[in-house]
């Protein structure tokens, strides 16, 4: 029986190691080498299941197959129904044999046992009595049988009648007294006898038992605890955003309305249209045939959506309000929404919120880029000034203090292209003196330069969001990751996320127990979330000096301890830093193109261009330098015969003399890690 | 005479190791030579003789072993231990003090029935 039971617990041991290797998989940290672990606890299991019964070490070792099949389940993308029809047979083998194996045991222990039959029944029942109250080993108690049974056995030897034997009977059992009492007198006594390792070991085994016990209710009160929405935060993104916008000044409903007029390109034309304007305008070049035909068409078709467009252009600002996911099935494809997500009231999370004039305002761009183009090759010049200024104004109501990123995004785009076209109608000198004052002036009436900066609350908003419907409201730390909502934040914040293998349970209850709580967790975040801000209004020079700070404060942030920040804040750093300097950069351009205006027309009145661009300040050409947001000096100016040269030192902070930066492919990249941006001679 | 019971639990051990101490003995035999030995006058329950049996024998006082009898049949032997006699010389020597002491109050002293 002894032999079955430590069989048992080598094989509940081994199960044991598993598991533990899988937990220590699944939170990533290995503590020991594998196979050293398995021996560790086959050792242990075998070890503690001298001292505790049989059944004990079944019901362990039936939990951890179990155990064993959902994590086999969850880590080969099986349902536990396919592994337990898989495994069923070979479970119940299994279970079958160990309760033969257990029944043989226990049948052969008990023909061990020392032979009562022989006895009169009421002392059979009386000993049996005590022996079952015992409760203890059976060798222990088939000792005490024997011993009872022979002090029995001993007393009624000399009684030759059944009267004298009654009497005798009715004395020893009142003598021994109630059995119940003498079991448990007995009991402590032997337990006494043991030696005292065995004493201290047992201790340990239910002290380590009663730790698994309350871990496990741990586990369960940890892992379905609730959670609270208080407060809506889209709500309160949509007021930031609202703040200072009546609905006359706003420009949304025009653009809505120009999204909704919009023709979309044919199929066959769409890549085209994606692609192929900066290359056909820096290049000069002409489509094929069909394509030009088609483009004109097109842009003829699209002539009532740029109007819409034009009109919204004019107005002050631009509010669009935020909507979270609602409404029919989600698809995401190529990195393009097609639909949307069905969730309920509960799961409107801000961390899926869905931005909706991302197209809209990407189709008016490649819009008003073919128009720009066509003006161009009919040479319509000032069409085409009108329409760069539309796309300015237009940059500019979306520059607004609480416009979220992405709009500010869109209008470093818009104003990006805008510069381009014009730098380009300057090279192509077909603009006169008095043309490119007066561009140079209207240019004045669009202080882009001095449009703030994207207020970046709206990001905590959304953490905040995902803080209130992901941990519970109290608790240690001020509350803890309820796992299962950990997992509808990883299914619904990373839409691409649906296409990848799930995580199991287990996983997210490893994840969320490794997690700070939330006190911590919003202190934390707050921290770097301000340290982000301060850097997001620096320029890339001052950034540069202050030898990121935000960036080692991001670093010492354990992965496992704030994944939920890394997720939300720190992956998104980089993102955000670049943003934040393409506004500099988008700055920096259109000052330069303001600058390359001035020049020109100096060049043009006096036929040369200046030494320094302080001159042209002096002559009134110029307004003021603009500074380079590279370095701590003015944009980088160098007369250099009949021309000049404009350029930034870039990202590398070094002057290279104007050398622009080329791709493998000769393609100039103008805010590259090396070599400097230059806006003038075009590139 | 029926005793208190913690009058009892004192005197029961070291009445046991006495009796021990003449010679190895089984539970059975015990019982009935304490009742000789004490004139009647001590019995012990049935059921207090094997807990506290095996209570000494968990304290080493007293040493257990299975053997088989005149008649053949297995039992359980307890005979007294090294260490059980030095349990039992200390205890006698209280007990003696104790009684000298009693009867002292009592007013039957003035016999020395025992070393000082």
């Amino acid at each position: 029986m002894k032999a079955v039971k430590v069989i048992l617990a080598i094989i509940t041991g081994a199960l044991l190691g598993v598991m533990l290797e899988f937990i220590n998989l699944v939170a990533g940290r290995l503590v020991l080498p594998p196979y050293i672990l398995l021996t560790i606890m086959t050792l242990l299991a075998a070890g503690i299941s001298l001292f505790i019964p049989t059944r004990f070490v079944v019901i362990v070792l039936i939990a951890l197959i179990l155990f064993l099949v959902n994590a086999v389940a969850a880590v080969y993308f099986l349902s536990a129904f396919t592994i337990i029809l898989i495994a069923g047979p070979i479970l119940i083998f299994l279970v079958g044999c160990i309760y033969l194996a257990l029944r043989r045991a226990r049948e052969k222990a008990a023909s061990q046992e020392y032979d009562i039959e022989h006895l009169p029944d009421c002392v059979g029942k009386y000993i049996e009595s005590v022996i079952r109250n015992m409760r203890y080993r059976r060798k222990v108690r088939n000792e005490v049988r024997e011993e009872l049974a022979g002090h029995f056995e001993d007393a009624l030897a000399d009684c030759q009648d059944d009267d004298k034997r009654n009497t005798m009977i009715e004395h020893l059992i009142e003598k021994f007294g109630d059995e119940k009492l003498l079991a448990t007198l007995i009991r402590r006594g032997k337990k006494r006898c043991r030696p005292l390792w065995l004493k201290r070991m047992i201790r340990t085994c239910q002290a380590a038992g009663l730790l698994i016990a309350l871990f496990f209710l741990y586990t369960l009160w940890f892992t379905y605890g609730r959670y609270r929405v208080d407060i809506d935060y889209l709500e309160v993104i949509n007021e930031m955003g609202r703040a200072g916008v009546s609905e006359s000044e706003n420009a949304w409903p025009y653009y809505e309305k120009a999204g909704a007029l919009y023709v979309q390109p044919e199929k066959w034309m769409k890549n085209f249209i994606r692609s192929q304007w900066s290359t056909l305008l820096k290049k000069s070049e002409e489509p094929i045939e069909a394509a030009k035909e088609y483009l004109v068409k097109w842009l003829q078709k699209n002539e009532d959506a740029w109007q819409q467009f034009a009109m919204g252009s004019s107005k002050k600002r631009c509010f669009m309000k935020s909507e979270n996911f609602t409404g029919e099935d989600f698809i995401y494809e190529e990195g393009v929404i097609k639909s949307k997500n069905s969730i309920d009231e509960e799961q409107k999370w801000l961390a899926a919120l869905v931005y909706p004039a991302g197209n809209i305002f990407g189709d008016m761009l490649r819009l008003g880029r073919w128009r720009l183009w066509r003006h161009l090759q009919q040479n319509r010049i000032s069409e085409a000034i009108e329409d760069i200024f539309i796309m300015l104004k237009a940059a500019r109501n979306l520059q607004g203090q609480n416009n979220l990123w992405y709009e500010h995004a869109i209008s470093q785009v818009y104003t990006g292209s805008a510069c381009e076209v014009l730098t380009y109608i300057a090279a192509s000198e077909k603009l006169s003196a008095m043309d490119l004052q007066k561009v140079y002036q209207r240019l004045l009436q669009i202080p882009l330069q001095d449009c703030p900066h994207w207020n970046p609350e709206p990001i905590r908003t959304i953490f905040l969001d995902t803080v209130q419907r992901i941990f519970t409201d109290g608790g240690p730390g001020g509350g803890h990751i309820i796992p299962v909502r950990l997992k509808d934040f990883y299914t619904l914040y990373s839409p691409c996320e649906r296409d990848k293998p799930k995580k199991s349970l287990p996983f997210y209850i490893a994840q969320s127990m490794n997690h700070a709580g939330r006190d911590e967790t919003i202190a934390v975040y707050d921290e770097l979330f301000e340290s982000l801000s301060r850097d997001l209004k620096t320029s890339p020079y001052q950034r540069a000096i202050k030898e990121g700070y935000t960036a080692k404060l991001a670093s010492a942030l354990s992965e496992k301890r704030y994944s939920l920040i890394h997720h939300l804040l720190i992956k998104n750093i980089p993102f955000r830093i670049r943003l934040a300097d393409r506004r500099y950069q988008t700055i920096a351009q259109y000052e330069a193109t303001k600058t390359i205006l001035a020049l020109k027309r100096r060049q043009r009145e006096k036929g040369e261009c200046p030494e320094k661009l302080e001159e042209l300040v002096k002559a009134g050409y110029l307004k003021q330098i603009s500074d380079d947001p590279y370095s701590d000096k003015p944009l980088r100016y160098e007369r250099r015969e009949n021309d000049f040269v404009l350029y930034s030192v870039g990202a590398n902070f070094e002057d290279d003399g104007g050398k622009v930066f080329t791709d493998s492919k000769g393609k100039v990249i103008m805010w590259a890690d090396e070599g400097d941006a230059v806006f003038w001679p075009v590139q | 005479m029926k005793f208190e019971r913690e009058l009892l639990k004192g005197v029961a051990p070291v009445v046991v190791l006495e009796i021990l101490s003449r010679g190895r003995m089984y539970g059975y035999e015990l019982s009935e030579a304490i009742e000789q030995r004490s004139g009647d006058i001590l019995t012990l329950g049935r059921g207090t003789l094997y807990p506290l049996l095996y209570n000494l024998e968990a304290k080493g006082l007293v040493a257990a072993e299975w053997a088989e009898s005149e008649n053949g049949r297995k039992r359980r032997y307890y005979s007294i231990t090294g260490k059980g006699k030095d349990q039992l010389a200390r205890q006698k020597e209280q007990w003696l003090q104790l009684e000298r002491g009693v009867k002292l109050v009592f007013g039957l002293g003035g016999v020395e029935l025992g070393p000082a």
